[in-house]
């Protein structure tokens, strides 16, 4: 089960991570972005924008400061003080600025402005700077989530093939899944193409029909790399829950069998130590006797501190006595404290799991394809021929006017089930009583 | 019912659908389409096969009297009488909250086939005494993917009785077996045989006493002659009078004053039973609650202990109605105890003790006195002691008219505490008894 669990858990990821084909494009080419180097380039980008940001904030703080503390006796000395200083900002942020990344370099901007201009544009070519590093910065953040949610996705897949716990099953399959949803937030991504094919909308299956019968369409359908893809995704969860139910209904026979076996060696530790504790004396105890005895003192909080642990202890000793009193005089007293023998026979349980499965595999892609047939089923009721005919029909969220019909006839299926029971139940136990 | 795993499972399904819709992505469409179907398709076969009355559960406990502060094992067996296999079902059995789960676990997670018998059993520790039930059981069902539910609760329940605790009778026997109180209480054992009487204990010798009774190893030890006393061959009636007014509830829980009360009756009976003597129990408070008449033998102690198993405190006190009640019934010359903290009105109390002395009965009141047993003095701030110092002695006052009135009929009160060693009450009793009052 658990290999395969990792083998569907493996077409899942290279499902979804192989049919998202996206480009970044940086300075007119592309680059893909499962490309390792995306990390260094986007820790190093961050690091720029920081790095701008800061550098312009200090500047600003900085100018301030100068213009708030400079001697008003400056102001007549040089008429021309602020133009001056401003140009003293600006050539310190140039400086500045050529140390880092810009895509302006230093010299350019000495050669091509003279220093009275210098002043005049150095705002746009500041803000320019700076957007152009917020935006990189950004864009490349945001590819390298695909990067995160693919290790997220796989380091939870791993993590429930060994663990076999329903929040890894969860967690990888949502992971794989948020990929096409960052896809969809922007144009730069684009997902493979056999995803977004109108292959499976309903008039298509109609056609189908139409031709090949319910036979035809059905093998079309079935055929289709759609079809596979997400039947694969669907299988990962299937067979997950799977396993888990396995899991749930096998280990805790196991699990309480080791509790129980830690709880008497617990009681026989304390049973034996408690002589000792009696006078006062400090005994090294283990964790599972030091917290066991700090659970049954505490459930005594209203009787005087000092005389609850020695009634403790008293009732420990009393108790060891007592568990093998009832060893001796119970059978299979044992094996009904670790409920040994609660534990289901593996072989049943795994031929009517499988069973199971394949049943409601079986039943979904049946309804699944039921609902890509909406526009036949339609027909075939009489519906009118503007509602058939209509453009409605030919668009994908067709697969909605049986979809929904068909979720809540289940449901108000079960719940009228339920209420006949019900009601039945409780006329037999009127009966009985009368 | 859809759990919470299949109502996150619908959500997904939902979301999914739409966010393919919206991005025109299909495979999310196809697959929001699949993870809906999955949640409901199982849905009314489930329901179909969620059979309750096909599963049967029975408990059975290793024994169904008990003293408080001693253990219970408690075995459940599920069995499955449909024709139907169950997935996944889940079994509770409840238990009292006085109660203590100390090995084991109560309540277990398996899966059924038609036939199948499961059992599991876990042990209780019951701190309370009473009348206790176990149950109910929790019964839920649910498929194989865990995405809906049904349950049910059955009502069945085993009555458990809890006799008041056995500790301090323990704690006595202990220390009689290791000769401790054998200067103070004479709880004694000696292997002195052919004299024909129970040994007693031992006091100084005076003149004329048998040089055949003197302990030889008690007068080595202490330096002073020691003779070894013989209690008498006749034995008396006792009647336990315990208050079960509302007043002596007050108190910490698990050591109010009725707690303190009813553990000195259990050790007065236990006491007198073991000496031959006839021991009854009255408990009373605006009337008779519970009434056991005075009757030799071990048995009986256990008829004593399911009548205080049921007391509780309610009530106001009306102690000459009471006393009146029971003196009817019950034989005269009788060593009657009361236990009551004294509370009630002063006159009504005088009453009912002129009424015991005018039947010629004998009486020892033992009178747990309240701020002793509200709160400890060290959890007080210095203030709130003043307070309750003063509330004391208030109290002690009043203590103190009654003390005095009765004192006038000739009538001993003791007051004790939550921390009075018990023995030091029994020691009362066999010093009445030393002195041949209330003979058969």
């Amino acid at each position: 089960m658990r290999v395969t669990a990792a083998v569907l858990l493996a077409v899942v990821f290279t499902v979804v991570f192989t049919s998202i084909q996206p480009y970044m494009k940086y300075d007119n080419f592309w680059v893909y972005i499962w490309d390792p180097g995306l990390v260094g380039l986007t820790a190093w980008r961050t690091w720029m924008f920081i790095n701008i940001s800061l550098t312009m904030l200090i500047n600003a703080f900085t100018s301030l400061v100068v213009e708030s503390t400079l001697p008003p006796i400056l102001w007549l000395l040089d008429p021309k003080l602020f133009a001056h200083l401003a140009l003293a900002e600006a050539a310190v942020e140039a400086f500045i600025a050529a140390v880092h990344f810009y895509p302006i370099p230093l010299a350019y901007i000495i050669a091509t402005f003279p220093p009275e201009q210098l002043l005049l544009f150095w705002p746009s070519i500041r803000w320019m700077t700076f957007s152009y590093a917020a935006a990189s910065c950004v864009w490349s953040i945001y590819f390298l989530l695909f990067q995160i949610l693919a290790v997220g996705a796989i380091v939870s897949g791993i993590l429930f093939v060994l663990k076999i716990n329903i929040k890894y099953l969860f967690s990888s399959f949502i992971f794989s899944l948020s990929s096409f949803g960052l896809a969809a937030l922007t144009e730069n991504v684009n997902v493979g193409t056999p995803l977004t094919s109108f292959f499976l909308t309903s008039n298509i299956i109609f056609q189908q029909l139409f031709f090949g019968g319910v036979t035809g369409a059905l093998t079309s359908f079935l055929m289709s790399p759609l079809f596979f893809s997400a039947l694969a995704c669907y299988l990962y969860l299937e067979v997950g829950l799977l396993l888990v139910y396995i899991s749930e209904i096998t280990s805790p026979a196991t699990e309480r069998g080791e509790k129980v076996a830690n709880q008497l060696k617990t009681i026989d530790e304390l049973a034996a130590a408690s002589n000792i504790m009696e006078l006062g004396e400090n005994v090294s105890l283990s964790k599972e006797a030091s917290d066991f005895l700090k659970r049954l003192v505490e459930m005594k909080i209203f009787s005087k501190p000092e005389a609850v642990k020695i009634e403790v202890l008293h009732d420990l000793r009393r108790l060891k006595a007592y568990v093998e009193e009832v060893f001796l005089k119970i059978p299979n007293s044992r094996s009904t404290l670790s409920a040994r023998d609660a534990a289901p026979r593996i072989r049943p349980l795994i031929k009517s799991s499988l069973t199971g499965m394949l049943l409601r595999v079986g039943g979904v892609i049946a309804l699944s394809f039921i609902c890509f047939t909406s526009l036949f089923v339609l027909q075939q009721i009489g519906a009118p021929l503007p509602v058939v005919e209509s453009i409605e029909v030919s668009q994908p969220e067709v697969v909605l006017v049986l979809l929904l019909p068909i979720v809540f006839s289940f449901s108000m299926a079960a719940t009228i089930i339920r209420t006949i029971t019900r009601s039945r139940r409780k006329e037999r136990g009127e009966g009985e009583v009368a | 019912m859809l759990t919470a795993r299949g109502g996150i499972a619908i959500v997904t399904g939902i979301f999914v659908l739409v966010f393919g819709f919206s991005t025109a992505n299909y495979f999310l469409v196809l697959l929001g389409v699949m993870l809906t179907m999955a949640s409901v398709v199982s849905m009314p076969y489930f329901t179909l096969s969620a059979n309750f009355e096909g599963v049967e559960v029975t408990r059975t406990l290793d024994k169904e009297k008990v003293f408080a502060e001693e253990f219970v094992h408690v075995t459940v067996k599920v069995t499955n009488k449909s024709r139907m296999r169950i997935d996944r079902l889940e079994v509770e059995d409840g238990y009292p909250e006085v109660f203590t789960l100390v090995l084991g676990e109560n309540k277990i997670s398996t899966r059924l086939d038609p036939g199948d018998e499961i059992k599991f059993s876990y042990i209780l520790q019951c701190r309370k005494r009473g009348v206790h039930r176990i149950g109910p059981i929790k019964l839920v069902m649910k498929d194989r993917m865990g995405m809906v539910f049904e349950e049910q609760e059955i009502p069945s329940y085993t009555e458990i009785l809890v006799y008041p605790s056995y500790k301090d009778v323990r704690k006595l026997e202990a220390l009689g077996a290791k000769r401790v109180l054998s200067r103070l209480f004479g709880v004694h054992r000696t292997r002195q045989k052919g004299i024909g009487v129970e040994f007693f204990g031992l006091r100084d010798y005076f003149p004329m006493d048998d040089f055949r009774r003197i302990d030889w190893k008690a007068t080595a030890r202490t330096g002073d002659l020691i003779v070894r006393e013989f209690e008498s061959e006749r034995n008396i009636k006792v009647m336990l009078l315990l208050d079960c007014s509302i007043s002596m509830g007050g108190g910490l829980p698990d050591n109010t004053k009725l707690d303190f009360a009813i553990r000195a009756a259990v050790m007065l009976a236990k006491v007198a039973l073991e000496r031959k003597d006839e021991v009854g129990l009255a408990a009373f408070s605006d009337k008779v609650y519970q009434y056991v008449p005075p009757k030799p033998g071990k048995d009986y102690f256990y008829k004593i202990l399911e009548a205080l198993a049921f007391v509780e405190p309610a009530g106001g006190t009306h102690m000459k109605e009471s006393v009146e009640w029971v003196i009817k019934r019950s034989p005269r010359r009788m060593l009657y105890v009361l236990i009551s903290d004294l509370e009630g009105d002063v006159n009504d109390i005088v009453e009912a003790v002129k009424l015991i002395r005018a039947h010629r009965n004998h009486l020892l009141v033992l009178s747990p006195f309240g701020p002793w047993f509200e709160v400890y003095p060290d959890a007080l701030s210095p203030v709130d002691r003043a307070l309750a110092e003063a509330i004391s002695e208030e109290l002690l006052e009043f203590r103190r008219k009654v003390s005095d009135e009765l004192a006038r009929m000739d009538v001993k009160v003791i007051d004790v505490g939550p921390d009075d060693f018990l023995p030091a009450i029994v020691s009362q009793y066999l010093n009445a008894k030393r002195r041949g009052i209330a003979l058969r």
